[in-house]
Protein backbone atom coordinates (compact mmCIF):
# COMPACT_ATOMS: atom_id res chain seq x y z
CA UNK A 1 0.00 0.00 0.00
CA UNK A 2 1.19 3.73 -0.65
CA UNK A 3 1.26 5.78 2.28
CA UNK A 4 -1.97 7.58 3.41
CA UNK A 5 -4.20 10.09 2.31
CA UNK A 6 -4.39 13.00 4.40
CA UNK A 7 -7.59 13.73 6.55
CA UNK A 8 -9.35 16.86 6.56
CA UNK A 9 -7.71 18.11 9.72
CA UNK A 10 -4.73 17.44 8.05
CA UNK A 11 -5.36 19.11 4.90
CA UNK A 12 -6.59 22.13 7.11
CA UNK A 13 -3.16 22.66 9.03
CA UNK A 14 -1.38 22.06 5.44
CA UNK A 15 -4.41 25.42 4.33
CA UNK A 16 -3.48 27.43 7.72
CA UNK A 17 0.46 27.26 7.05
CA UNK A 18 0.25 27.68 2.99
CA UNK A 19 -2.85 29.10 1.90
CA UNK A 20 -1.84 28.92 -1.71
CA UNK A 21 -1.97 25.23 -1.44
CA UNK A 22 -5.98 25.93 -1.44
CA UNK A 23 -5.40 26.56 -5.25
CA UNK A 24 -3.01 23.59 -5.60
CA UNK A 25 -5.17 21.40 -3.79
CA UNK A 26 -8.21 22.03 -6.08
CA UNK A 27 -6.31 21.74 -9.46
CA UNK A 28 -4.92 18.24 -8.20
CA UNK A 29 -8.80 17.15 -7.41
CA UNK A 30 -9.66 18.51 -10.82
CA UNK A 31 -7.33 17.07 -12.61
CA UNK A 32 -7.91 13.63 -10.84
CA UNK A 33 -11.52 14.26 -11.29
CA UNK A 34 -11.00 14.55 -15.02
CA UNK A 35 -8.71 11.83 -15.35
CA UNK A 36 -9.15 9.07 -12.47
CA UNK A 37 -12.54 9.77 -11.72
CA UNK A 38 -13.48 9.59 -15.42
CA UNK A 39 -11.84 6.15 -15.89
CA UNK A 40 -13.27 4.95 -13.11
CA UNK A 41 -16.83 5.66 -14.62
CA UNK A 42 -17.13 7.82 -11.48
CA UNK A 43 -17.23 11.90 -12.89
CA UNK A 44 -20.06 13.16 -14.85
CA UNK A 45 -19.72 17.38 -14.34
CA UNK A 46 -16.33 18.68 -13.37
CA UNK A 47 -16.31 22.60 -12.58
CA UNK A 48 -13.27 23.43 -13.67
CA UNK A 49 -13.91 27.09 -14.12
CA UNK A 50 -16.55 27.49 -10.56
CA UNK A 51 -13.93 25.21 -8.46
CA UNK A 52 -10.42 27.60 -9.29
CA UNK A 53 -11.88 30.68 -8.92
CA UNK A 54 -14.00 29.71 -5.83
CA UNK A 55 -10.15 28.16 -4.97
CA UNK A 56 -8.18 31.65 -5.33
CA UNK A 57 -11.59 33.51 -4.08
CA UNK A 58 -10.63 31.66 -0.77
CA UNK A 59 -7.11 31.77 -0.92
CA UNK A 60 -6.99 35.47 -1.45
CA UNK A 61 -9.24 35.65 1.49
CA UNK A 62 -6.88 33.74 3.81
CA UNK A 63 -3.59 35.94 2.48
CA UNK A 64 -5.35 38.74 3.74
CA UNK A 65 -5.99 37.11 7.23
CA UNK A 66 -10.08 37.62 6.64
CA UNK A 67 -10.95 33.91 6.78
CA UNK A 68 -13.42 32.47 9.05
CA UNK A 69 -11.02 30.18 11.35
CA UNK A 70 -14.13 28.24 12.31
CA UNK A 71 -15.05 27.16 9.33
CA UNK A 72 -14.14 23.33 9.28
CA UNK A 73 -13.85 22.84 5.56
CA UNK A 74 -11.96 25.62 4.34
CA UNK A 75 -10.33 25.04 0.96
CA UNK A 76 -11.39 21.18 0.95
CA UNK A 77 -12.08 19.97 -2.02
CA UNK A 78 -15.49 17.83 -2.38
CA UNK A 79 -17.73 16.63 -5.29
CA UNK A 80 -21.37 14.98 -4.72
CA UNK A 81 -23.43 12.51 -6.07
CA UNK A 82 -25.38 14.32 -9.39
CA UNK A 83 -28.34 14.35 -7.51
CA UNK A 84 -27.06 17.30 -5.37
CA UNK A 85 -28.09 20.61 -7.68
CA UNK A 86 -26.34 23.57 -7.69
CA UNK A 87 -27.45 26.66 -10.05
CA UNK A 88 -26.40 26.14 -13.58
CA UNK A 89 -24.63 23.07 -13.05
CA UNK A 90 -25.70 19.41 -14.91
CA UNK A 91 -28.00 17.58 -12.95
CA UNK A 92 -29.45 14.54 -14.71
CA UNK A 93 -29.54 12.09 -11.86
CA UNK A 94 -27.94 9.21 -14.02
CA UNK A 95 -31.14 8.98 -16.22
CA UNK A 96 -31.30 10.04 -19.67
CA UNK A 97 -35.14 11.41 -18.93
CA UNK A 98 -33.66 13.99 -17.63
CA UNK A 99 -30.68 15.10 -20.32
CA UNK A 100 -29.51 17.95 -20.62
CA UNK A 101 -31.16 18.91 -17.35
CA UNK A 102 -29.64 21.85 -15.44
CA UNK A 103 -30.20 22.81 -11.59
CA UNK A 104 -32.26 25.69 -10.94
CA UNK A 105 -31.26 25.85 -7.50
CA UNK A 106 -28.44 25.60 -5.02
CA UNK A 107 -29.15 22.12 -2.67
CA UNK A 108 -29.47 23.05 1.06
CA UNK A 109 -26.69 21.18 2.20
CA UNK A 110 -24.48 21.85 -0.87
CA UNK A 111 -25.07 25.75 0.74
CA UNK A 112 -24.12 24.61 4.46
CA UNK A 113 -21.02 22.78 2.90
CA UNK A 114 -20.02 25.93 0.75
CA UNK A 115 -20.49 28.23 4.26
CA UNK A 116 -17.76 26.00 5.62
CA UNK A 117 -15.44 26.89 2.77
CA UNK A 118 -15.46 23.54 0.94
CA UNK A 119 -14.72 23.85 -2.97
CA UNK A 120 -17.33 21.87 -4.81
CA UNK A 121 -15.75 20.50 -7.50
CA UNK A 122 -18.49 18.40 -9.47
CA UNK A 123 -21.09 15.34 -9.90
CA UNK A 124 -20.41 12.01 -9.31
CA UNK A 125 -22.31 9.02 -11.05
CA UNK A 126 -25.36 7.91 -9.94
CA UNK A 127 -27.45 4.69 -10.14
CA UNK A 128 -30.39 6.14 -12.57
CA UNK A 129 -32.20 8.17 -9.84
CA UNK A 130 -30.70 6.43 -7.57
CA UNK A 131 -32.81 3.34 -8.02
CA UNK A 132 -30.40 0.65 -7.55
CA UNK A 133 -27.80 -0.91 -5.36
CA UNK A 134 -25.35 -2.34 -7.80
CA UNK A 135 -24.19 0.48 -9.24
CA UNK A 136 -25.08 -0.55 -12.64
CA UNK A 137 -26.01 2.21 -15.09
CA UNK A 138 -26.65 1.88 -18.92
CA UNK A 139 -26.78 5.77 -19.65
CA UNK A 140 -24.45 7.33 -16.85
CA UNK A 141 -21.75 4.72 -16.59
CA UNK A 142 -21.42 1.88 -14.38
CA UNK A 143 -18.30 2.84 -11.74
CA UNK A 144 -15.48 0.65 -10.92
CA UNK A 145 -14.35 -0.32 -7.40
CA UNK A 146 -10.63 1.30 -6.84
CA UNK A 147 -10.06 -1.87 -4.94
CA UNK A 148 -10.18 -4.15 -7.94
CA UNK A 149 -11.46 -2.50 -11.56
CA UNK A 150 -13.70 -5.83 -11.71
CA UNK A 151 -16.23 -4.88 -9.23
CA UNK A 152 -18.91 -2.61 -8.55
CA UNK A 153 -18.89 0.17 -5.87
CA UNK A 154 -22.17 -0.78 -4.72
CA UNK A 155 -25.04 1.95 -4.76
CA UNK A 156 -26.98 4.08 -5.91
CA UNK A 157 -24.06 6.64 -4.71
CA UNK A 158 -21.26 4.58 -6.74
CA UNK A 159 -19.50 7.49 -8.19
CA UNK A 160 -19.23 8.83 -4.58
CA UNK A 161 -17.27 5.51 -3.29
CA UNK A 162 -15.04 5.23 -6.02
CA UNK A 163 -13.97 8.61 -6.08
CA UNK A 164 -13.26 8.77 -1.95
CA UNK A 165 -12.12 5.73 -1.82
CA UNK A 166 -9.23 6.45 -5.51
CA UNK A 167 -8.77 9.26 -2.82
CA UNK A 168 -9.13 12.09 -5.33
CA UNK A 169 -11.34 13.67 -2.67
CA UNK A 170 -11.73 13.52 1.20
CA UNK A 171 -15.22 13.58 0.94
CA UNK A 172 -18.50 13.14 -1.10
CA UNK A 173 -21.99 13.39 -0.04
CA UNK A 174 -24.65 10.62 -1.61
CA UNK A 175 -27.81 9.64 -0.59
CA UNK A 176 -29.89 6.71 1.29
CA UNK A 177 -33.00 5.76 0.82
CA UNK A 178 -32.72 2.01 1.23
CA UNK A 179 -28.92 1.82 1.63
CA UNK A 180 -27.36 3.91 -0.93
CA UNK A 181 -24.54 5.41 1.56
CA UNK A 182 -24.05 2.37 3.28
CA UNK A 183 -23.74 0.02 0.30
CA UNK A 184 -21.39 2.10 -1.47
CA UNK A 185 -19.84 2.65 1.28
CA UNK A 186 -19.01 -0.63 2.37
CA UNK A 187 -18.20 -1.62 -0.82
CA UNK A 188 -14.77 0.67 -1.17
CA UNK A 189 -13.62 0.48 2.28
CA UNK A 190 -15.31 4.21 3.42
CA UNK A 191 -17.00 5.22 6.00
CA UNK A 192 -20.38 5.65 5.45
CA UNK A 193 -23.57 7.89 7.42
CA UNK A 194 -26.70 7.26 7.18
CA UNK A 195 -28.63 10.11 9.82
CA UNK A 196 -31.50 10.29 11.81
CA UNK A 197 -34.61 10.89 10.06
CA UNK A 198 -34.93 14.61 9.37
CA UNK A 199 -31.43 15.72 10.95
CA UNK A 200 -29.74 16.68 7.47
CA UNK A 201 -31.50 18.47 4.68
CA UNK A 202 -33.04 16.92 1.72
CA UNK A 203 -34.19 20.57 -0.12
CA UNK A 204 -32.12 20.47 -3.48
CA UNK A 205 -31.60 16.63 -3.93
CA UNK A 206 -32.92 15.14 -6.45
CA UNK A 207 -36.15 13.18 -4.97
CA UNK A 208 -37.04 9.09 -4.73
CA UNK A 209 -39.20 8.34 -2.09
CA UNK A 210 -39.79 11.61 0.31
CA UNK A 211 -40.69 9.03 3.40
CA UNK A 212 -37.30 7.34 3.36
CA UNK A 213 -34.76 9.73 1.46
CA UNK A 214 -31.44 10.97 3.57
CA UNK A 215 -28.68 12.23 2.93
CA UNK A 216 -25.37 11.49 4.34
CA UNK A 217 -21.25 11.78 3.96
CA UNK A 218 -18.72 9.18 2.49
CA UNK A 219 -15.27 9.77 3.92
CA UNK A 220 -12.46 7.71 4.61
CA UNK A 221 -12.28 8.08 8.33
CA UNK A 222 -14.34 8.55 11.09
CA UNK A 223 -13.55 11.80 12.39
CA UNK A 224 -13.88 13.02 8.85
CA UNK A 225 -17.33 11.70 8.27
CA UNK A 226 -18.15 13.24 12.04
CA UNK A 227 -16.53 16.75 10.85
CA UNK A 228 -19.10 16.73 7.46
CA UNK A 229 -22.47 15.21 9.09
CA UNK A 230 -21.38 18.67 11.57
CA UNK A 231 -21.47 21.02 9.06
CA UNK A 232 -24.66 19.63 6.77
CA UNK A 233 -27.14 18.74 10.05
CA UNK A 234 -29.86 21.84 10.13
CA UNK A 235 -33.05 22.77 10.69
CA UNK A 236 -34.55 23.26 7.19
CA UNK A 237 -37.79 25.26 6.67
CA UNK A 238 -38.42 23.94 3.24
CA UNK A 239 -38.00 19.98 4.37
CA UNK A 240 -41.34 18.84 5.83
CA UNK A 241 -39.47 16.03 7.57
CA UNK A 242 -36.91 18.51 9.09
CA UNK A 243 -37.04 18.05 13.29
CA UNK A 244 -34.97 21.36 15.19
CA UNK A 245 -32.38 19.32 17.08
CA UNK A 246 -29.97 20.59 19.15
CA UNK A 247 -26.35 18.80 17.39
CA UNK A 248 -23.92 18.17 19.88
CA UNK A 249 -20.10 18.71 18.79
CA UNK A 250 -19.45 15.38 17.41
CA UNK A 251 -15.68 15.33 17.90
CA UNK A 252 -15.99 16.24 21.54
CA UNK A 253 -16.51 12.43 22.93
CA UNK A 254 -15.08 11.06 20.33
CA UNK A 255 -12.07 9.15 21.09
CA UNK A 256 -14.07 8.18 24.28
CA UNK A 257 -13.88 4.37 23.51
CA UNK A 258 -16.19 1.84 24.30
CA UNK A 259 -16.28 1.20 28.04
CA UNK A 260 -19.99 1.81 29.37
CA UNK A 261 -21.19 0.72 26.20
CA UNK A 262 -23.37 -2.37 24.90
CA UNK A 263 -23.50 -3.85 21.73
CA UNK A 264 -26.50 -6.18 20.41
CA UNK A 265 -26.02 -8.74 17.85
CA UNK A 266 -29.45 -9.44 16.37
CA UNK A 267 -30.75 -12.48 17.23
CA UNK A 268 -33.24 -12.42 14.24
CA UNK A 269 -33.65 -10.90 10.47
CA UNK A 270 -29.69 -9.37 9.60
CA UNK A 271 -27.64 -12.62 10.11
CA UNK A 272 -30.42 -15.02 8.53
CA UNK A 273 -29.22 -14.04 4.72
CA UNK A 274 -25.43 -13.48 5.94
CA UNK A 275 -22.99 -16.03 3.89
CA UNK A 276 -20.72 -17.88 6.23
CA UNK A 277 -17.40 -15.41 5.57
CA UNK A 278 -19.92 -12.47 6.17
CA UNK A 279 -21.14 -13.60 9.50
CA UNK A 280 -17.52 -14.78 10.37
CA UNK A 281 -16.39 -10.97 9.87
CA UNK A 282 -18.75 -9.34 11.58
CA UNK A 283 -18.15 -12.37 14.75
CA UNK A 284 -14.56 -10.94 14.93
CA UNK A 285 -15.32 -7.42 15.31
CA UNK A 286 -17.91 -8.13 18.40
CA UNK A 287 -15.49 -10.12 20.14
CA UNK A 288 -13.06 -7.47 19.63
CA UNK A 289 -16.00 -4.87 20.81
CA UNK A 290 -15.84 -6.89 23.73
CA UNK A 291 -11.83 -6.60 24.44
CA UNK A 292 -12.31 -2.87 24.14
CA UNK A 293 -14.41 -2.81 27.19
CA UNK A 294 -17.94 -3.05 25.51
CA UNK A 295 -20.47 -5.49 26.96
CA UNK A 296 -21.81 -7.53 24.70
CA UNK A 297 -25.58 -9.61 24.30
CA UNK A 298 -27.93 -11.00 21.98
CA UNK A 299 -30.84 -8.75 21.52
CA UNK A 300 -34.19 -9.25 19.38
CA UNK A 301 -34.86 -6.41 16.79
CA UNK A 302 -39.06 -6.63 16.21
CA UNK A 303 -40.91 -5.82 13.46
CA UNK A 304 -37.65 -6.01 11.22
CA UNK A 305 -39.09 -8.48 8.46
CA UNK A 306 -41.92 -6.66 7.91
CA UNK A 307 -40.46 -3.03 7.83
CA UNK A 308 -37.99 -4.70 5.34
CA UNK A 309 -40.98 -5.35 2.84
CA UNK A 310 -42.60 -1.90 3.50
CA UNK A 311 -39.63 -0.11 2.55
CA UNK A 312 -39.66 -1.57 -0.87
CA UNK A 313 -43.53 -0.84 -1.16
CA UNK A 314 -43.19 3.03 -0.18
CA UNK A 315 -40.08 3.72 -2.51
CA UNK A 316 -41.82 1.69 -5.28
CA UNK A 317 -45.28 3.91 -4.51
CA UNK A 318 -43.55 7.26 -4.03
CA UNK A 319 -41.16 6.65 -7.17
CA UNK A 320 -43.63 6.04 -9.10
CA UNK A 321 -45.92 8.63 -8.15
CA UNK A 322 -42.95 10.87 -8.86
CA UNK A 323 -42.00 10.04 -11.74
CA UNK A 324 -45.55 8.97 -13.31
CA UNK A 325 -45.82 11.82 -16.08
CA UNK A 326 -42.53 10.80 -17.41
CA UNK A 327 -42.63 7.12 -17.66
CA UNK A 328 -46.54 8.08 -19.92
CA UNK A 329 -44.36 10.31 -21.88
CA UNK A 330 -41.23 9.19 -22.43
CA UNK A 331 -40.85 5.85 -21.20
CA UNK A 332 -38.52 4.57 -23.52
CA UNK A 333 -35.83 6.66 -21.75
CA UNK A 334 -35.54 4.62 -18.68
CA UNK A 335 -33.21 1.99 -18.19
CA UNK A 336 -35.14 -1.40 -17.72
CA UNK A 337 -34.38 -2.08 -14.29
CA UNK A 338 -35.42 1.90 -13.39
CA UNK A 339 -38.58 1.40 -15.07
CA UNK A 340 -39.38 -2.08 -13.56
CA UNK A 341 -38.77 -0.93 -10.57
CA UNK A 342 -41.05 2.53 -11.01
CA UNK A 343 -44.13 0.45 -12.33
CA UNK A 344 -44.28 -1.72 -9.65
CA UNK A 345 -45.97 1.45 -7.74
CA UNK A 346 -48.78 1.27 -9.84
CA UNK A 347 -49.78 -1.97 -9.06
CA UNK A 348 -49.93 -1.76 -5.20
CA UNK A 349 -52.97 -0.53 -3.85
CA UNK A 350 -53.38 2.90 -1.61
CA UNK A 351 -54.63 1.28 1.69
CA UNK A 352 -51.30 -1.20 1.47
CA UNK A 353 -49.69 2.54 0.80
CA UNK A 354 -51.16 3.98 3.80
CA UNK A 355 -50.87 1.05 5.95
CA UNK A 356 -47.34 1.19 5.69
CA UNK A 357 -46.70 4.91 6.43
CA UNK A 358 -49.37 4.28 9.08
CA UNK A 359 -47.45 1.53 10.69
CA UNK A 360 -44.38 3.28 11.03
CA UNK A 361 -44.47 5.09 14.61
CA UNK A 362 -45.86 1.68 16.11
CA UNK A 363 -43.01 -0.16 14.60
CA UNK A 364 -40.25 2.29 15.64
CA UNK A 365 -41.54 2.79 19.20
CA UNK A 366 -41.47 -1.15 19.39
CA UNK A 367 -38.17 -1.25 18.45
CA UNK A 368 -36.79 1.75 20.82
CA UNK A 369 -38.80 -0.44 23.57
CA UNK A 370 -37.37 -4.17 22.79
CA UNK A 371 -34.20 -3.00 21.38
CA UNK A 372 -32.67 0.46 22.20
CA UNK A 373 -33.65 0.15 25.54
CA UNK A 374 -30.96 -2.49 25.89
CA UNK A 375 -28.20 -1.82 23.65
CA UNK A 376 -26.63 0.98 22.40
CA UNK A 377 -25.60 -0.40 18.69
CA UNK A 378 -26.57 -3.31 16.74
CA UNK A 379 -23.89 -4.92 15.09
CA UNK A 380 -24.72 -6.19 11.43
CA UNK A 381 -23.20 -6.83 7.95
CA UNK A 382 -24.10 -4.41 5.39
CA UNK A 383 -23.72 -6.95 2.26
CA UNK A 384 -24.89 -10.43 2.90
CA UNK A 385 -22.37 -11.80 0.54
CA UNK A 386 -19.01 -11.01 -0.55
CA UNK A 387 -19.13 -8.12 -3.18
CA UNK A 388 -19.83 -9.67 -6.71
CA UNK A 389 -18.23 -8.55 -9.68
CA UNK A 390 -20.10 -6.15 -12.51
CA UNK A 391 -20.62 -8.84 -14.56
CA UNK A 392 -22.11 -11.09 -11.94
CA UNK A 393 -24.36 -8.41 -10.77
CA UNK A 394 -25.61 -7.56 -14.14
CA UNK A 395 -29.28 -8.07 -14.47
CA UNK A 396 -28.80 -8.19 -18.57
CA UNK A 397 -26.22 -10.86 -18.39
CA UNK A 398 -26.35 -12.68 -15.00
CA UNK A 399 -30.32 -14.57 -14.31
CA UNK A 400 -29.09 -14.96 -10.73
CA UNK A 401 -28.00 -11.12 -10.74
CA UNK A 402 -31.91 -10.52 -9.79
CA UNK A 403 -32.18 -12.48 -6.39
CA UNK A 404 -28.38 -10.59 -6.03
CA UNK A 405 -29.86 -7.44 -6.47
CA UNK A 406 -33.15 -8.25 -3.82
CA UNK A 407 -30.81 -9.36 -1.37
CA UNK A 408 -28.40 -6.39 -0.89
CA UNK A 409 -30.34 -4.17 0.82
CA UNK A 410 -32.26 -6.94 3.29
CA UNK A 411 -29.69 -5.64 6.42
CA UNK A 412 -30.19 -1.75 5.15
CA UNK A 413 -33.68 -1.15 4.17
CA UNK A 414 -35.40 -1.39 6.77
CA UNK A 415 -33.14 1.12 8.79
CA UNK A 416 -34.77 3.74 6.76
CA UNK A 417 -38.41 2.91 7.48
CA UNK A 418 -37.47 3.38 10.71
CA UNK A 419 -35.64 6.72 10.26
CA UNK A 420 -32.64 5.61 12.36
CA UNK A 421 -29.00 6.55 12.14
CA UNK A 422 -26.57 3.60 10.74
CA UNK A 423 -22.67 4.05 10.16
CA UNK A 424 -21.21 1.74 7.65
CA UNK A 425 -17.55 1.30 9.24
CA UNK A 426 -14.85 -0.67 6.63
CA UNK A 427 -13.01 -3.43 9.07
CA UNK A 428 -10.64 -5.60 6.63
CA UNK A 429 -10.17 -7.40 3.96
CA UNK A 430 -11.94 -10.49 2.21
CA UNK A 431 -10.48 -13.12 0.25
CA UNK A 432 -10.88 -11.40 -2.76
CA UNK A 433 -9.06 -8.52 -1.34
CA UNK A 434 -11.91 -6.31 -1.26
CA UNK A 435 -13.24 -3.96 1.90
CA UNK A 436 -15.16 -5.92 4.29
CA UNK A 437 -17.14 -4.16 6.88
CA UNK A 438 -19.60 -3.72 9.51
CA UNK A 439 -23.02 -1.68 9.84
CA UNK A 440 -23.71 0.15 13.43
CA UNK A 441 -27.20 1.22 13.72
CA UNK A 442 -28.73 3.52 16.56
CA UNK A 443 -31.63 4.79 18.23
CA UNK A 444 -32.40 8.85 16.89
CA UNK A 445 -30.16 11.49 17.20
CA UNK A 446 -27.25 8.54 18.42
CA UNK A 447 -25.00 9.79 15.87
CA UNK A 448 -22.41 11.07 18.17
CA UNK A 449 -22.56 7.68 19.70
CA UNK A 450 -22.48 5.67 16.77
CA UNK A 451 -19.51 7.87 15.71
CA UNK A 452 -17.66 7.31 18.89
CA UNK A 453 -17.87 3.41 18.98
CA UNK A 454 -17.11 3.45 14.79
CA UNK A 455 -13.99 5.60 15.91
CA UNK A 456 -12.81 3.31 18.40
CA UNK A 457 -12.92 0.01 16.57
CA UNK A 458 -10.85 2.18 13.36
CA UNK A 459 -8.26 2.90 16.05
CA UNK A 460 -8.29 -0.91 16.52
CA UNK A 461 -8.41 -1.67 12.63
CA UNK A 462 -7.12 1.37 11.30
CA UNK A 463 -8.13 0.31 7.97
CA UNK A 464 -8.19 3.87 6.70
CA UNK A 465 -4.64 4.19 6.20
CA UNK A 466 -4.73 1.71 3.40
CA UNK A 467 -5.48 2.74 0.17
CA UNK A 468 -6.31 0.92 -3.45
CA UNK A 469 -3.70 0.40 -5.53
CA UNK A 470 -4.14 2.55 -8.69
CA UNK A 471 -1.48 2.11 -10.57
CA UNK A 472 -3.34 0.33 -13.54
CA UNK A 473 -4.83 3.46 -14.61
CA UNK A 474 -3.17 6.63 -15.37
CA UNK A 475 -2.36 9.57 -12.30
CA UNK B 1 -50.50 12.88 -22.71
CA UNK B 2 -53.43 14.06 -24.12
CA UNK B 3 -53.11 12.34 -27.53
CA UNK B 4 -51.33 9.45 -26.66
CA UNK B 5 -54.32 8.74 -24.73
CA UNK B 6 -56.78 9.31 -26.81
CA UNK B 7 -54.49 7.58 -29.93
CA UNK B 8 -55.56 3.65 -28.26
CA UNK B 9 -55.41 1.32 -30.99
CA UNK B 10 -57.61 -1.77 -30.64
CA UNK B 11 -54.28 -3.94 -29.79
CA UNK B 12 -53.30 -1.61 -27.03
CA UNK B 13 -57.36 -2.26 -25.34
CA UNK B 14 -56.58 -6.17 -26.28
CA UNK B 15 -53.89 -6.43 -24.27
CA UNK B 16 -55.14 -3.93 -21.25
CA UNK B 17 -57.71 -6.23 -21.18
CA UNK B 18 -55.69 -9.67 -20.99
CA UNK B 19 -53.28 -8.23 -18.45
CA UNK B 20 -56.28 -6.85 -16.32
CA UNK B 21 -58.19 -10.50 -16.19
CA UNK B 22 -54.82 -11.97 -15.58
CA UNK B 23 -54.95 -9.49 -12.52
CA UNK B 24 -58.64 -10.15 -11.59
CA UNK B 25 -57.87 -13.70 -11.57
CA UNK B 26 -54.79 -13.54 -8.83
CA UNK B 27 -56.94 -11.14 -6.71
CA UNK B 28 -54.24 -9.33 -7.03
CA UNK B 29 -56.66 -5.74 -6.65
CA UNK B 30 -60.34 -5.58 -5.24
CA UNK B 31 -63.01 -3.41 -7.15
CA UNK B 32 -62.61 -0.38 -4.76
CA UNK B 33 -58.56 0.22 -5.89
CA UNK B 34 -59.54 -0.14 -9.63
CA UNK B 35 -60.08 3.34 -11.02
CA UNK B 36 -56.73 5.22 -11.15
CA UNK B 37 -54.53 1.98 -11.43
CA UNK B 38 -56.72 1.16 -14.06
CA UNK B 39 -56.41 4.04 -16.02
CA UNK B 40 -52.58 4.37 -15.40
CA UNK B 41 -52.19 0.88 -17.01
CA UNK B 42 -54.68 2.01 -19.99
CA UNK B 43 -52.27 4.90 -20.34
CA UNK B 44 -49.07 2.28 -19.96
CA UNK B 45 -49.98 0.34 -22.52
CA UNK B 46 -51.46 3.08 -24.61
CA UNK B 47 -47.56 4.33 -24.75
CA UNK B 48 -46.12 1.01 -25.30
CA UNK B 49 -44.75 -0.57 -22.13
CA UNK B 50 -45.06 -4.12 -22.60
CA UNK B 51 -47.86 -6.34 -21.34
CA UNK B 52 -45.22 -8.55 -20.18
CA UNK B 53 -43.57 -5.80 -18.17
CA UNK B 54 -46.45 -4.76 -16.70
CA UNK B 55 -47.71 -8.31 -15.55
CA UNK B 56 -44.37 -8.80 -14.25
CA UNK B 57 -44.25 -5.88 -11.83
CA UNK B 58 -47.86 -6.67 -11.05
CA UNK B 59 -46.57 -9.78 -9.31
CA UNK B 60 -43.80 -7.55 -7.57
CA UNK B 61 -46.22 -5.52 -5.91
CA UNK B 62 -48.35 -8.28 -5.04
CA UNK B 63 -45.75 -9.94 -3.52
CA UNK B 64 -44.32 -6.95 -1.28
CA UNK B 65 -47.90 -5.99 -0.29
CA UNK B 66 -47.87 -9.90 1.00
CA UNK B 67 -44.62 -9.37 2.47
CA UNK B 68 -46.05 -6.35 4.41
CA UNK B 69 -48.59 -7.91 6.39
CA UNK B 70 -52.36 -7.34 6.21
CA UNK B 71 -53.95 -4.52 6.37
CA UNK B 72 -54.53 -3.37 9.63
CA UNK B 73 -58.38 -1.29 10.07
CA UNK B 74 -56.43 -0.33 13.40
CA UNK B 75 -53.72 1.52 11.88
CA UNK B 76 -56.41 3.28 9.37
CA UNK B 77 -56.60 6.16 11.38
CA UNK B 78 -54.93 9.52 10.18
CA UNK B 79 -53.09 9.65 13.65
CA UNK B 80 -50.99 7.39 13.23
CA UNK B 81 -49.50 9.31 10.33
CA UNK B 82 -48.67 12.29 12.31
CA UNK B 83 -47.22 9.89 15.11
CA UNK B 84 -44.08 9.23 13.22
CA UNK B 85 -43.29 13.02 12.54
CA UNK B 86 -44.64 13.54 16.44
CA UNK B 87 -42.41 10.66 17.72
CA UNK B 88 -39.21 11.96 16.46
CA UNK B 89 -40.08 15.71 17.38
CA UNK B 90 -40.16 14.48 21.24
CA UNK B 91 -37.07 12.16 21.01
CA UNK B 92 -35.18 15.13 19.66
CA UNK B 93 -36.51 17.25 22.46
CA UNK B 94 -35.53 14.46 25.17
CA UNK B 95 -31.92 13.09 23.47
CA UNK B 96 -29.51 14.26 25.36
CA UNK B 97 -25.42 13.27 24.33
Amino acid sequence: MTAPLKTIEELQVDIATDPASIVELTSQALSDLNSLGRQLNAVVHVAIDDAIARAEGLRDTAVRDDADRSSTLFGIPVAHKELYMRVGWPCEGGSKTLAGHHAQRTAFVVDKLDRQGAVDCGRLTSVELALGTTGHNAYAGTPTNPWNLQYICGGSSSGSGAVVAAGIVPVSLGSDTGGSVRLPAAACGLVGIKPTHGLVSRTGVIALSPSLDTVGPLTRSVRDGAIVLQAIAAVDDEDSSSVPFDFPDLLHNLEDGLAGLRIGWPSNHFFEDAEGSVADGIDEVFRLMGRLGAECVDVEVPGIETANAMTMLIIAVEGAALHERTILENHSAFGEQALARLLVGFFIPARDYYNALANRASVAKRVLAETFEYVDTVITPVWPYPLPTIEESNVGANPEAAEMLLRSGHNTRAVNYLGFPAVNLPTGFDANGLPTSVQLIGAPYTEAKLLRIARALERELNFWSTRPRLSVLAK
Amino acid sequence: MRSAVADFRRSDIRNYLMLRNRIREEEMVDETDNEHEALLILKCTAVGIASETLADTADVAKRLCTQSGPVDGGTLDPRHYIDYQHLFLKLARKTSI
